[in-house]
């Protein structure tokens, strides 16, 4: 059955889905003088003097790193506990844990917006960290618990009754053995931390902008030069971390050949 | 000594769960349960002027309840269909060539799925705002074709959001129908052929059967984010097409016209229309393993509706289902991605 048709589709959609992309970073390096279109890095410069540009970077940093540890410790916390553990308190945790992958981003903003104001918390920085610590959890849970299922916990155990401490078995027991998901979740973490706009926006205020909410303004606000260098600055970090995970898994999807 | 390890163990087992579970179950309750409770009641106790009332009252849906909201509710209806719709007949093909394809070239084809997917939404609405600006290139090359009016914009229109609903959604429906044509079986359509069937017979009555679930999964993937998305229409559609249903809610929490009861109403109504079509699903997939006689039904992977469905029953005792993982870690994050293969054949 020889038919074309899949293929070309494709081809047109990688085309749909990468032609503004890579317009877009054209743009961003593209200059007009005396009439004339030259490369030019100008954008980048302008936008990168301005304080609010490097702010809205830092605390895109700073957010996505706290998000990224603090949600892995606790993910990786729950994921062994729903796995070893039964019983109520364990399904009320697995519910809860399903909230944030069911509920419209719109809703969770929105509650969370209602509780911070409700509790006088300022927002800024911190609260955007609770917010993306709040939905990162789950995704990492599942990352990990996910892996957990070959785990076999007659190594914890067996280094138990040896006399190692809990500190010690979680160190050398279950820490290598779950390194891989460990860091698959974490870069999972950092990734939905720097993808999300809907949370963010409703509990940053103005201490907490981030980079894609100040892209968000600037848009809104009309066209800003500078505005496409910086997303391509964004675009740039995306496609480094998806391509770095998928390159890390790459077993994953090749062994799967028949 | 023994004996006394033994009951030492069972103390030290109670004490060994708490200290795993207590920090994540702490975090939850105080920044997605109580959160999420204080939304349903401040759904039900606004005043006659919008704002925090006092005690319980139903005003705030009784607001809601007009033919303006009804209005907006049935627009947003009709982009999120025709998102869906456009989407997986856009994504088919596109599933179905990266499922046939092997090696590097597949790992490629997934990448290049995967980047769009995970770019965030403002980027991909700054790339457009270059391609379909009034000065910009396509409408100039649209305008010297004479395919459109000099005086037609392309921008802040309702074919510029619906263009950008799909564009962004689009990685949303091709996922969840790669996953499922990945694990179905060619060699039925090998043997529909051979049998006498077209290859159009084949196609209606063989391949999209096969795959109806990855086709339900991927057309709620789409329609639950686009209903709860306002930042396309708020920013793409200009006047006229900028207010959907989720931009009611954004702007009942702006500061100009803050009425959050308001607001929470029209939320609960979202998280109701995100539960429609999973009821509808589970009624399918439970009618599906009743007639195929399955005591249970393989849950396609990537599959939102079907986590809520574990998260409700809590069918597995309590250990988060593999099958039932969520879209985001299927796509490219889980070291062990179900997305392929694994509890397909099972």
């Amino acid at each position: 059955m020889k038919n074309r048709i899949p293929q070309i589709t494709t081809l047109f959609v990688f085309l749909f889905f990468y032609f503004p992309l890579v317009w877009m970073v054209i743009q961003s390096f593209l200059g007009k003088v005396d009439g004339e279109y030259e490369w030019t890095l100008r954008w980048y410069e302008q936008v990168f003097r301005k304080r609010e540009v490097l702010s809205a970077v830092m605390n895109t940093v700073v957010v996505g790193f706290f998000a990224a540890v603090i949600s892995t410790v606790l993910g990786t916390l729950s994921a062994l506990a729903i796995f070893k553990y039964r019983g109520k308190i364990q399904e009320v945790h697995t519910a809860l844990l399903y909230i944030p992958l069911v509920v419209p981003e719109i809703l969770m903003g929105l509650s969370l917006m209602i509780f911070f104001s409700g509790l006088g918390l300022p927002f800024g920085k911190g609260t955007v960290i609770a917010a993306h610590v709040a939905f990162c959890t789950s995704y990492v849970t599942v990352v990990i618990a996910s892996s957990l299922d070959g785990f076999d916990f007659t190594l914890v155990e067996a280094s138990r009754d040896l006399g190692a401490t809990y500190f010690q078995t979680f160190r050398k027991v279950i820490f290598p053995l779950l390194r891989p998901a460990i860091c698959a979740g974490a870069l999972l973490a950092f990734t939905l931390s720097l993808d999300d706009f809907i949370v963010t926006f409703f509990v940053s205020g103005h201490g907490g902008t981030t980079l894609p909410v100040y892209i968000y303004n600037s848009l809104k606000h009309g066209k800003v030069p500078g505005l496409y260098a910086l997303s391509s600055v964004l675009l740039a970090v995306t496609f480094l971390l998806v391509t770095v995970s998928v390159f890390f898994q790459k077993n994953e999807f090749l062994d799967k050949e028949k | 000594m023994k004996q006394k390890r033994g009951t030492d163990r069972s103390g030290a087992f109670r004490l060994n769960e708490l200290l795993l579970t207590l920090p994540s179950l702490l975090m939850l309750i105080v920044l997605v349960g109580i959160p999420t409770i204080i939304v349903v009641f401040n759904a039900f106790c606004a005043d006659s002027r919008g704002g925090w009332g006092e005690g319980f009252s139903l005003a705030a849906f009784r607001e809601i309840f007009t033919v303006y909201y009804a209005g907006i509710t049935l627009e947003t209806i009709l982009y999120t269909a025709l998102t869906s719709f456009f989407s997986i007949l856009i994504g088919l093909p596109v599933a179905y060539t990266i499922a046939r394809s092997r090696g590097r070239m597949r790992l490629l084809l997934l990448l290049l799925v995967f980047i769009p997917f995970w770019t965030n939404m403002v980027v991909h609405i700054a790339a457009w705002k270059i391609v379909l600006h009034p000065d910009g290139f396509l409408r100039n090359v649209l305008v010297f074709m004479n395919l459109i009016d000099e005086k037609q914009l392309l921008w802040n229109t309702p074919f510029a959001v619906l263009t950008l609903f799909v564009y962004v959604f689009l990685p949303f429906a091709i996922i969840p129908l790669y996953a499922s044509i990945e694990k179905f079986d060619f060699r039925l359509i090998e043997s529909a052929r051979d049998l006498g069937a077209t290859a159009s017979q084949a196609f209606f009555r063989v391949f999209l059967p096969g795959i109806r679930n990855g086709i339900y999964s991927a057309a709620m993937l789409v329609f639950v984010p686009v209903f709860g998305c306002y930042i396309i229409p708020q920013l793409v559609g200009g006047p006229g097409c900028d207010v959907l249903y989720a931009n009611k809610i954004y702007q009942f929490t702006s500061t100009q016209s803050r009425n959050i009861p308001i607001a929470a109403a029209l939320s609960l109504f979202l998280l109701l229309a995100m539960l429609v079509p999973w009821i509808i699903y589970r009624i399918h997939l439970i009618r599906q393993a009743n007639s195929e006689g399955n005591s249970r039904v393989v849950p396609e992977p990537g599959n939102a509706a079907e986590i809520h469905s574990a998260a409700v029953s809590c069918q597995n005792g309590t250990k988060l289902d593999t099958g039932a993982e969520s879209l985001k870690n299927a796509a490219g994050f889980s070291p062990a991605s179900d997305m392929t293969e694994k509890e397909g054949n099972s």
